[in-house]
């Protein structure tokens, strides 16, 4: 089996000119070097297909749905989200930090997982996974993708961390829909649903991305290792349903003080 | 529709003139537009395109940074553009039949100039004839309050184009800008009937309540799909090419739809 790889974007980006005032000593006394952009995304959109293929054979995630803010009427309240932009130099750290903050009601949903072949055919359908209604009540999550300090080029360090007290919905179903049209009607009394709310605490994740080889005449290989994950995890209205009457909640679950520390992931290609 | 033809062949621009007759100038009426048709002869090279903070150069570490892009090369091309301005006062470009050389990012910096995240390549352009660039200056009313503004608006249509793209880490190049070493990752990036058409860029300041300006893009739409075929990790061997590439396999997207009020705003902070 053969693995997925994702790719990055960068964002060069120049900034305005304003008309200028004398600072006293006082407001200067407040600057402390921020500089940079921002940029605000609102987003509501629906793509059909993503697939990943090898040898003629597809997953494939159909009818991914993405509102930046699912508050109002149909999901188009349309607030934007915020990405502020630094270039950061601190003389070990040389990169960009980003800060991402308003984000109220941001969800994703792929609707249709499915194998198939490449042209569509002898398609199995596994369900839906959402994850709807994340929430960072006010605070902002930080990233960064930082140069490796002393090594020169080789790789990336990147690492996210979120707001205590984000909040989202987590949800698994095998409904069955009349069609692959995303407008299709859901075929009533077909699947079950399982959802849950969690909060999250506490939460960092760091990695390094390096294109390596792997010796022994294997070639190069994709490595991520993951330098640190930690996070307190608190999992209520554990429930399931058909999609409108659910059983109760099953109870909580809380994960506190969650460690791990280094480890890796190797995506290669298999030899034909 | 009559056109003017003038070709332009930049680094060789000497033209003879000659006057016109009377009787030929009698001809000439009601021109809606003229074509140009450019072509690049070799390949160009720019230094370095930076982006820095306007509170240092990148050179100190005082929380001074920016983003650098060095070694950039645009190889030889060429493309025909229809340039009109129609009765409503929009200035319409209309790019075609366009042929493009290599583009090379050697080295992106960020930070400062010595911290490298590799290079970027995007290769063997095949420009679909079908495909179309349309490009408009014109006067837009984003809110419907009937009072206009400034803006751009964008109808790309990739038809069946294609590229391959190449990121080279920890790659080096000698000194006519082929790579010798490095490992890679790439693609080919194939487009099917890909158009984004009304993607509209204009100034708005009602986006936050300071009332500072921000480059909005309204997105407008996007049908078609895109493939990234044979993603491959290799390396850089002899004369520039990539050996001991193992395809992980082929990715892409079809059936974009977005919903009209989604846009991408950005302002300085």
């Amino acid at each position: 089996m053969r693995k997925i790889i994702t790719s990055s974007f960068m964002l060069g980006l120049s900034a305005s000119v304003f008309a200028m005032q004398a600072i006293d000593d006082e407001s200067l006394g407040s600057v402390t070097g921020q500089d940079g952009v921002d940029v605000k995304i609102a987003l509501t959109s629906n793509i059909e297909n993503v697939y990943f293929e090898t040898d003629g054979n597809r997953v494939n995630f159909g009818n991914i749905a993405i509102d930046t803010d699912s508050r109002g009427l149909n999901g188009i309240s349309n607030q934007p989200f915020e990405i502020k932009i630094d270039a950061v130099n601190s003389g070990f750290r040389k990169g960009l930090e980003m800060a991402i903050s308003d984000v109220n009601s941001l969800s994703a949903t792929v609707r249709d997982m499915s194998l198939s072949r490449s042209d569509g055919s002898s398609s199995s359908v596994f369900g839906s996974i959402g994850v709807e209604n994340i929430n960072f009540h006010g605070g902002t999550a930080e990233s960064y993708v930082i140069g490796r300090a002393g090594v020169g080029d080789q790789g990336i360090e990147t690492g996210l961390s979120l707001p205590d007290g984000t909040t989202l919905d987590f949800t698994i179903n095998d409904f069955e829909y009349a069609s692959s049209d995303p407008s299709a009607t859901r075929i009533a009394g077909k699947g079950g649903e399982v959802r849950a709310s969690i909060e999250i605490n506490d939460f960092f994740v760091g990695q390094t991305i390096d294109v390596v080889d792997l010796g022994n005449g294997e070639g190069r290989a994709l490595r991520m290792t993951f330098t640190g994950m930690e996070g307190a995890f608190d999992v209520r209205n554990f429930t399931a349903g058909d999609g409108s009457t659910y059983k109760g909640s099953f109870g909580r679950v809380q994960i506190d003080g969650m460690q791990m520390n280094r480890g890796y992931l190797i995506v290669d290609a298999l030899p034909n | 529709m009559k056109k003017i033809l003038l070709s332009l062949i930049i680094s060789n621009s000497a033209f003879a003139l000659e006057p016109m007759f009377d009787a030929e100038l009698s001809r000439v009426d009601g021109q809606s537009g003229i074509t140009i048709e450019t072509e690049l002869m070799g390949e160009s090279t720019i230094g370095e395109v930076a982006y820095t903070d306007s509170d240092g150069n990148g050179a100190s570490h005082t929380n001074s940074a920016g983003i650098y892009l060095s070694d950039i090369s645009i190889g030889q091309g060429s493309m025909k553009m229809e340039v009109d301005v129609t009765s409503d006062g929009t200035l319409e470009l209309n790019i075609s039949d366009i042929v493009q050389g290599d583009f090379w990012i050697r080295n992106i910096a960020m930070g400062d100039t010595d911290t490298t995240f590799g290079a970027i390549g995007i290769t063997n352009f095949n420009y679909d004839p079908l495909g179309s660039y349309n490009v408009k200056f014109a006067s837009i009313d984003p809110d419907l309050d009937g009072i206009t503004q400034a803006g751009i608006v964008l109808n790309f249509n990739m038809a069946n184009s294609s590229f391959d793209f190449t990121f080279i880490e920890e790659g080096e190049f000698d000194s006519s800008g082929m790579a010798i070493s490095g490992n890679t990752i790439s693609y080919t990036a194939q487009f099917d009937n890909f158009i984004a058409t009304d993607t509209t860029i204009y100034a708005d300041d009602s986006i936050t309540a300071d009332g500072r300006e921000w480059i909005r893009t309204d997105l407008g739409s996007i049908t078609g799909a895109v493939e990234l075929q044979n993603i491959s990790f290799g390396s850089i061997g002899a004369g520039g090419a990539i050996v001991g590439a193992e395809s992980i396999g082929t990715a892409g997207f079809s059936g974009i739809s977005i919903e009209n009020s989604s846009f991408i705003a950005i302002s300085a902070h």
